[in-house]
């Protein structure tokens, strides 16, 4: 499998690699700190039941971290966290310095809008739209005014600048990813969110995926979070956080 | 890619099932416009003929019928009445004016009316050409005639009983046309206007060929609704005819002898015609005029088919109607009374076929909402995904509110413009069949309501999908990928 390369990360504010991580390494919000992910203390209830438990975490800026863990471990809850589109039960998320928790609900959506770029497992771009236009209304919905000069760039990196055009049904699942990779960098977000981005692609494309998951988000500056199961790909990034499934 | 442009997007990407939509909305909303253009100009028109006319009087009968027949020239008439009730009623204080009517023949199913000048001045009538008949047997006919029965000034016609195209011509007392109306855009238009002595010289010359078959021929009338006097048909030359010759129009140009003062002084009124003179006065001067201008004629035995009588003051109302009815003979009809109750009669249809296209707009809200829900269970990713992009809640309510209100709206405008269509095609026939002019080409102020309405409507089916996505769980939407 080939390697990528890593984003220059000072020594010392590099994360722990390859090892669980705890509340000791939570610092205050108000500290100028270089992590863009604090997360401490988090849980997440649902039904009665436990889903999610993460006592620290943290991510620096421009990092790359994997979350993995079996099903029903609490991936996706704590990518949503993360996202700002699932309130935790308990427990606190700043992304950046900014405290989830105190954002009402359409500061946060601009926040997300203008900070976190998300790619899902079933892309969901609008089938009404072309791909333009799908990446307008990223723009619009952030509250930017439509930079059409940055679509054709990110496009063109992504290796598609003659598919703007096209709809998405029009598109290989291939091209729709890269698509749906290019809705997530195109407001330079801090924070690119990836849940399950290699599960359908067989070897050589999840190869290509990821590289290209790296290379935008390197473009952009953005720290890299991706959720998966995919075996394939944990080594590819320093960081690993591993959830336990619940019972 | 506004919020607009979305929603257009989404409505764009399911096009039959908008294209439903809008056509369901659409047909609705074109029919109540059918409906609103038809009703108001029917309305507009019955107001417009019944101007200046405050009672109808005519022999006993339907009152509804009298004023459809005497004011409207739809319907047949009650009968006839004496011309000496009729004089003795001119002169009652409490009339201002009153016009007599002479009914009974038709041409080309245009109605020959027997009357004074001040019956076209009532209704504004103006001469495109030529002049106002003066001598018995001159006709100056209504811009409608004119036009379907290329008649021109000069040409000669005879009218036929009754209101159809059968009937008995009157071939040996042929009309001449001296004069074609403007249009007035009023039931004047589709009528042919003479004098009351030429209904009379008509029927007498009828009378006289026809000897012994006086009650057939009235039978015939009869059978066709039609109701002469009996005094025309018995066929008696009057003073009337004795005072026309065949050559009395040049005689009556020149140099107008005793027996044509009467025609002498209408000439002199025609002048006056000719200039546009309010409804209103329009009675004044014919009621200054009826002292030179008598009734041709005042045998005992002559009859006219109605009076239309305008009241000196509105108290006239109270005591007027009843004092005629009580006469054996005479019926008087309110024509706001009698107009009232047609509108009754013809809005109960009216009312039904609203009703209908009432269900049709409900059906389009019901179909609107239906496609909307399902468009959300549709787009329920796509909601999601919006949210992950940061769109707000109020967003996503207000995506689903302005794709209703797309629909509606092109709903409601295609609506109209069908609907305008409809009534031009509609009133086409309609001018055709029945003589009632209806145009497409107008716009009635509350159409604009029902576009408003229309909106309203879009909105109120858009208002739960709306609100079910504006409470979408983004989290627990995309927890089922």
């Amino acid at each position: 499998m080939r390697r990528f390369q890593r984003p220059e990360i000072p020594h010392r504010l590099h994360p722990t690699s390859r090892r669980r991580h705890s509340a000791r390494m939570c610092r205050p919000l108000c500290y100028a700190w270089p992590m863009l992910i604090e997360v401490s203390d988090l849980q997440h209830s649902y039904a009665g039941k436990t889903v999610l438990a993460l006592r620290s975490w943290r991510v620096p800026k421009a990092g790359r971290s994997v979350i993995v863990g079996r099903s029903g471990s609490g991936k996706s809850t704590l990518l949503h966290a993360l996202a700002g589109i699932q309130r935790p039960s308990a427990g606190s998320i700043a992304i950046d310095g900014t405290l989830l928790q105190a954002l009402s609900g359409a500061t946060l959506d601009r926040f997300r809008g203008c900070n976190i770029g998300i790619v899902l497992q079933r892309l969901h771009l609008i089938r009404a739209l072309d791909v333009r236009k799908n990446l307008r209304l990223a723009q619009r919905l952030a509250g930017y005014a439509v930079d059409d000069a940055r679509i054709d760039a990110v496009m063109a990196g992504l290796g598609l600048p003659d598919r703007l055009d096209a709809k998405p049904h029009e598109l290989s699942y291939g091209q729709q990813q890269r698509v749906a990779i290019a809705r997530a960098v195109i407001n330079r977000p801090k924070l690119i969110l990836a849940d399950e981005p290699t599960s359908n692609l067989d070897d050589d494309n999840c190869v290509e995926a990821i590289k290209v998951l790296f290379d935008q988000a390197q473009a952009c500056g953005a720290a890299l979070v991706v959720a998966t199961h995919d075996s394939r790909i944990r080594q590819l990034f320093d960081d690993q956080l591993v959830l336990e499934a619940r019972r | 890619m506004n919020q607009f442009q979305l929603a257009l997007a989404y409505l764009r990407a399911r096009p039959l099932n908008t294209l439903l939509n809008i056509f369901l909305l659409a047909l609705g909303v074109a029919m109540i416009v059918v409906l609103m253009l038809f009703t108001r100009q029917m309305e507009e028109r019955l107001q417009r003929d019944l101007k200046g006319i405050d009672l109808v009087v005519g022999a006993k009968g339907s009152p509804l019928q009298l004023i459809l027949s005497s004011v409207y020239h739809l319907d047949i008439p009650t009968g006839n009445i004496p011309l000496k009730d009729a004089e003795e009623l001119r002169k009652h204080p409490q009339i201002k004016a009153a016009i007599p009517l002479a009914l009974g023949d038709s041409y080309h199913g245009y109605r020959i009316v027997g009357t004074e000048h001040a019956y076209p001045d009532l209704y504004g009538a103006k001469l495109a050409q030529g002049a106002w008949w003066q001598a018995p047997l001159e006709a100056t006919l209504g811009a409608e005639v004119a036009r379907t029965s290329k008649l021109k000034v000069g040409d000669q016609f005879a009218g036929a009983h009754g209101l159809g195209s059968g009937g008995g011509e009157h071939e040996q007392t042929p009309y001449k046309v001296v004069g074609i109306l403007a249009p007035a855009d009023s039931v004047i238009d589709r009528l042919v206007l003479t004098g009351v002595e030429s209904v009379w010289r008509v029927h007498e010359h009828h009378g006289d060929q026809a000897e012994g078959g006086v009650t057939s021929e009235h039978e015939k009338h009869s059978a066709q609704g039609e109701h002469h006097s009996d005094a025309a048909h018995s066929g008696h030359a009057g003073e009337h005819t004795d005072r026309h010759t065949e050559e009395r129009a040049d005689k009556h140009a020149d140099k107008p002898t005793e027996a044509h003062e009467t025609h002498a002084a209408e000439g002199a009124a025609a002048v006056d015609h000719a200039k546009p003179e309010s409804a209103k006065t329009a009675l004044q001067n014919a009621d200054q005029k009826r002292e030179a201008t008598a009734l041709p004629g005042t045998n005992q035995q002559r009859e006219i088919t109605a009076l239309l009588v305008q009241y000196k003051s509105s108290f006239a109302a109270v005591g007027l109607p009843r004092f005629i009815n009580s006469k054996s003979a005479l019926q008087a009809a309110s024509p706001a009374m009698e107009s009232a109750r047609l509108y009754q009669l013809v809005g109960f249809g009216v009312d039904t076929l609203r009703a209908f296209a009432g269900v049709l707009i409900f059906s389009a809200a019901l179909s609107v909402f239906i496609a909307l829900t399902n468009a959300l269970q549709e787009r329920r990713y796509d909601l999601a995904v919006l949210r992950t992009l940061g769109a707000g809640q109020g967003s996503l309510l207000r995506l689903i509110l302005t794709e209703g209100i797309l629909l509606a709206l092109v709903g409601a405008l295609l609506g109209l413009v069908l609907g305008h269509i409809g009534t031009e095609v509609l009133g086409r026939w309609f001018e055709a069949t029945r003589h009632v002019r209806i145009t497409g080409w107008t716009w009635a102020p509350s159409e604009l309501w029902l576009v408003a309405m229309a909106i309203a409507v879009g909105l109120l089916a858009s208002i739960v999908p709306a609100f079910v996505a504006y409470r979408t769980d983004i989290a627990a939407t995309l927890a089922k990928e």
